[in-house]
């Protein structure tokens, strides 16, 4: 082969690589930017339009159709902002509350010599492969038992030391924690706690981080839980809140795509802020099985 | 003030009906102001001992003594010991200064008293002030163990234990991190214990060196009472480096004189009259299998010595000749047993030439073959 | 001899297990053994509750329903996962190219519906997926002349769950095969190429081999959390009822309605068994064909 026919023919091949890439992420973008454009719609554009409504404004858009209304609507004809407070309130003393206790749990497993350890650690890994809607009818017998039904409690406590999150745990702090570090420590005259505070959970900063977010996000998008468990709306999160929005107001799309909208923005911005920890979480967080 | 006693110290890794015994019920006392080097290869049981003398092994059984008060049940915070590591075991995320400062702060020192020490203590090692602030992973492996040492001499304990703490570093940082070492032993007038598997540093830098094997102490002296008098094969051997020679052999009366002969099938075995002390030394081993020590510069070649009678039956074909710049390694083969001889740097050899070899037989070791005791 | 103390005090150890043995033991094994006592009876709240034997698991091999919700499970899930998985090592292979630029650019974009939970994903398709108003029929009809009346929501509930799906997880699992790729060995690469190996050889004999296991992990768990899919379906269909025909009905969609909606948690119990007899044995035949493969 001449050598310009194969630059020629390795051109052709990368731009159909940057061809393909561009499509897949315009698939992806697309019902973003629908919802994004959605949300400021009036009812009357609302599916008149895909996208943004057209007229003769900049860009050929008709900017002046668009609207806050669907977002002053849910906020006072609607308790999103209370809603929104529940999910920043679950979802992050889920993720402090799991982290900490899974954290610990791995801690034990990995690094102290005690008796019914291994039996402990085959708990934990039998633990990984019950599927939680099996959980789904006893746990709610159970809650109404404790009288945890239609509160916080019945969804915080069972979320304390996940067994997927204790094995995950176990394994980063059997590589990220070397045992001379706590010689050290001990001789220095740490205690226990202060040392698991001080210098384990330090050491295993990035698996902390990741674990906290994955966390967060299983809590924000939790839904079948919550829906079974709380019966006030006032307790409601925004994925149980939406999904009432849904069939009591069916035609109010408006209303419907700026609650969703405003349910998926404060991840994106987390997103965008701790990409790196989500990746890895997100990835490791799957590691179940 | 700090004397460290061991008792029929015992580690068992296994159980009381299937034991596995780490440490075989060593007897042991460490001086005051001493530095013990625990010296013997990988599994021997000198870093579970150091372990257990810090505290952060359990004991199985027997006593460890510190000032004659026993340690068995003092957690190791309170034994007012410090502990150097193989891999620093720097807090990663604390600031060196921090590192240093850290057993103080535990120990609820005023703040102000902290500072002055882990400057004044800085200082001493050579940590540069701007270091202070820096992360450990910004340091070299040889800034880093002197951090290591900083952290530990600040709280100014009774007893240093070491942990085969220059492994981990470059032939050059090691070097110097051993002076250093050295020269804060003559400071500090500390106990000192130091771990290593490195003959080298067991002999530069030990008052006293414990050799230790399969959990056992073998001998404890000074090092150059263990280098000239080993009281086994196993501690001849681990000792001076390259090592010392072995040969099969055994001792023959001939023509009314002690001679040492070779095992060896060949017609051509070494011999060599053995001297009038040496006789009377091996006496009882007339006729019987020995094995005869001798170091690599205790072999000469006979070309390069002046008088004295050539003897039959002293030769060994060159196998290959190492310069190493200061001195030359002659590996050699008798036809039964490898040799190493030491040679002096200018001296050239050829591959199977046949060397005449005489040795300083004042200076030879003997053996009992079955158990590897010295005669 | 008296018991000694060690360098750790002997509790220390249960303290840090201990949240997560009481954890354990309250909310996962209690329910456990509930749950399997809750499969022998007929439960409609404390008011109501008798033991009924195995009539609940023979209710279940005779109801219809059930069956109904295993078949689009498991339609889902094979097709699902069977189109996700080359779909994702395709875009993965596209983003490992060494020249590639804006790598990170590309990784945001096409990652970014992972952090989207299943519930909002199942309400923004109830709209998307409309006929004649939604977005996608309105995309597809300018492009290609598609039926804009092609009803997504009603009796093709299956492709557009499907669809729906593909968004929310191709991103996530291209990750994975992403980093497996970053593992490849690229010396092996070269001397393959070296050898005479095409890209389709060195692709075959190389790159996959060396994939397999972490290909095999991610079709696991994406099997796995597809067989358990409940809120697209149940919020696409806006809560009302299972579709024409049933035809967005699954298996935990049918356990919530028979436990929660009716209120029989005996029979929603015996469904979550065979939803997890179903699980656990797609589990061991997992570590069965990956045995000695590390993940």
């Amino acid at each position: 082969m001449k050598p310009r026919s194969k630059s020629l023919t390795l051109n052709l091949a990368k731009a159909l690589n940057y061809a393909l890439l561009l499509l897949a992420c315009l698939v992806t973008l697309t019902p973003f930017y629908w919802l994004l454009v959605a949300a400021f719609k009036k009812s009357e554009d609302f599916f008149a339009h895909t996208f943004l409504p057209k007229g003769d404004g900049f860009l050929g858009v008709a900017w002046y159709k668009l609207t806050l209304d669907n977002f002053s609507r849910i906020f006072t004809e609607l308790d999103f902002a209370n809603n929104i407070l529940n999910s920043v309130f679950l979802a992050s003393s889920t993720a402090v509350i799991s982290t900490i206790t899974a954290a610990m749990g791995g801690y034990a497993l990995a690094k102290y010599e005690f008796r019914g350890r291994d039996f402990i650690m085959g708990i934990v890994l039998a633990a990984l492969i019950i599927p939680a809607p099996l959980l789904l009818a006893p746990g709610y017998q159970l809650l109404y038992h404790l009288h945890l039904l239609d509160s916080y409690g019945g969804l915080l406590l069972p979320a304390v030391a996940p067994a997927f999150g204790v094995f995950l745990f176990r394994q980063a702090m059997l590589n990220s924690v070397p045992q001379s570090l706590l010689d050290s420590a001990r001789i220095d005259g740490c205690g226990e706690l202060h040392c698991f505070w001080v210098i384990v959970l330090p050491l295993v900063r990035p698996m902390v981080g990741a674990y906290l977010l994955i966390t967060f996000l299983g809590s924000w998008n939790n839904f079948i839980q919550p829906q079974i468990i709380l019966q006030d709306a006032d307790k409601f999160p925004l994925s149980v809140a939406l999904a009432s929005l849904q069939t009591a107001y069916r035609a109010e799309y408006g209303m419907i795509t700026a609650g969703t909208l405003v349910s998926i923005a404060p991840l994106a911005a987390l997103f965008l802020l701790l990409q790196k920890e989500f990746i890895s979480g997100l990835t490791s967080g799957a590691v179940k099985g | 003030m700090a004397s460290v006693t061991l008792q029929n110290l015992v580690k068992n890794y296994g159980d009381a009906k299937r034991p596995l015994l780490a440490v075989k019920g060593i007897n042991l006392e460490i001086r005051d102001r001493e530095f013990m080097v625990f010296v013997g290869p990988s599994g021997c049981g000198k870093s579970t001992t150091l372990r257990m003398i810090a505290g952060l092994e359990d004991i199985s059984s027997g006593h460890v003594l510190i000032e004659g008060r026993k340690m068995n049940d003092v957690l190791p915070k309170d034994r007012d010991i410090a502990m150097v590591f193989q891999n620093y075991a720097l807090y990663p995320h604390m600031s060196v200064y921090d590192n240093m400062a850290f057993a103080l702060k535990l120990r609820h020192f005023p703040a102000a008293d902290i500072r002055q020490r882990v400057l004044s203590t800085a200082a001493t090692l050579g940590i540069e002030e701007e270091q202070l602030k820096r992360l450990p992973r910004t340091l070299s492996g040889g800034q880093r163990q002197r951090v290591a040492l900083g952290r530990a001499i600040v709280r100014s304990p009774k007893v240093f234990l070491f942990d085969e703490p220059l492994s981990n570093l470059d032939a050059k940082a090691r070097v110097s991190m051993r002076a250093e070492i050295a020269k804060l032993h003559d400071r500090l007038q500390a106990t000192m214990i130091y771990v290593t598997h490195d003959q080298v540093e067991a002999m530069t830098m030990g008052e006293r060196i414990c050799v230790m094997n399969e959990g056992e102490i073998v001998q404890v002296d000074e090092p150059m009472a263990i280098y000239n008098h080993p009281v086994n094969m196993f501690v001849a051997g681990f000792i001076g480096s390259p090592p010392m020679n072995f040969i099969h052999g055994h001792i023959a009366t001939v023509e009314g004189r002690a001679r040492f002969v070779e095992d060896n099938e060949d017609m051509d075995a070494l011999r060599f009259d053995i001297g009038e002390r040496l006789s009377l030394r091996t006496e009882a081993w007339r006729d019987r299998p020995v094995v005869l020590g001798i170091r690599p510069e205790d072999i000469y070649d006979h070309r390069r010595c002046t008088a004295s009678q050539p003897s039959s039956g002293q030769y060994a074909r060159v196998e290959i000749s190492e310069p190493m710049g200061s001195e030359t390694y002659l590996y050699l083969n008798t036809g039964a047993h490898p040799l190493v001889a030491r040679m002096a740097s200018n001296d050239r050899y050829q591959t199977n030439e046949q060397v005449h070899l005489r040795m300083d037989l004042a200076k030879a070791h003997f053996f009992d073959p079955e158990s590897g005791l010295a005669i | 001899m008296s018991r000694r103390r060690r360098a750790v005090a002997p509790w220390v150890p249960y303290f840090f297990i201990a949240p997560f043995l009481l954890s354990f033991a309250l909310f996962t094994l209690y329910p456990l053994i509930q749950s399997v006592i809750l499969t022998t009876r007929q439960s409609f709240g404390p008011g109501y509750d008798h033991y009924v034997g195995l009539a609940n698991f023979s209710n279940i091999l005779s109801d219809a329903k059930f069956w109904v919700a295993l078949k689009n499970t498991l339609t889902f899930a094979i097709i699902s996962v069977g189109i996700q998985m080359p779909l994702s090592l395709g875009l993965a292979l596209l983003m490992n190219q060494p020249w590639l630029r804006g790598r990170s650019l590309f990784r945001l974009a096409i990652f970014s519906p992972a952090l989207v939970g299943s519930v909002f994903v199942g309400i923004m398709s109830a709209i998307v997926f409309q006929k004649r108003t939604g977005m996608l029929n309105q995309v597809l009809h300018s492009l290609f002349n598609f039926d804009p009346d092609f009803p997504w929501l009603s009796t093709h509930l299956m492709p557009a769950m499907i669809i729906a799906s593909l968004w929310m997880w191709t991103g996530f699992n291209m990750i994975y095969f992403l980093a497996a790729l970053q593992n490849v060995d690229r010396e092996l690469v070269e001397a393959a190429s070296i050898d005479g190996a095409g890209p389709v050889q060195r692709f075959l004999h190389i790159t996959l081999p060396t994939i397999r296991p972490v290909a095999g992990f991610v079709t696991l768990i994406c099997m796995i959390a597809s067989l358990q899919i409940f809120e697209l379906p149940y919020l696409m269909l806006a809560r009302l009822n299972s579709g024409p025909e049933d035809r967005g009905l699954t298996v935990v969609m049918y356990l919530y309605q028979t436990g929660f909606n009716i209120g029989d948690l005996g029979y929603a119990s015996a469904i979550g068994w065979i939803l997890a007899i179903l699980l656990i044995s797609l589990s061991i035949l997992y570590r069965r064909l990956s045995r000695g493969e590390a993940v």
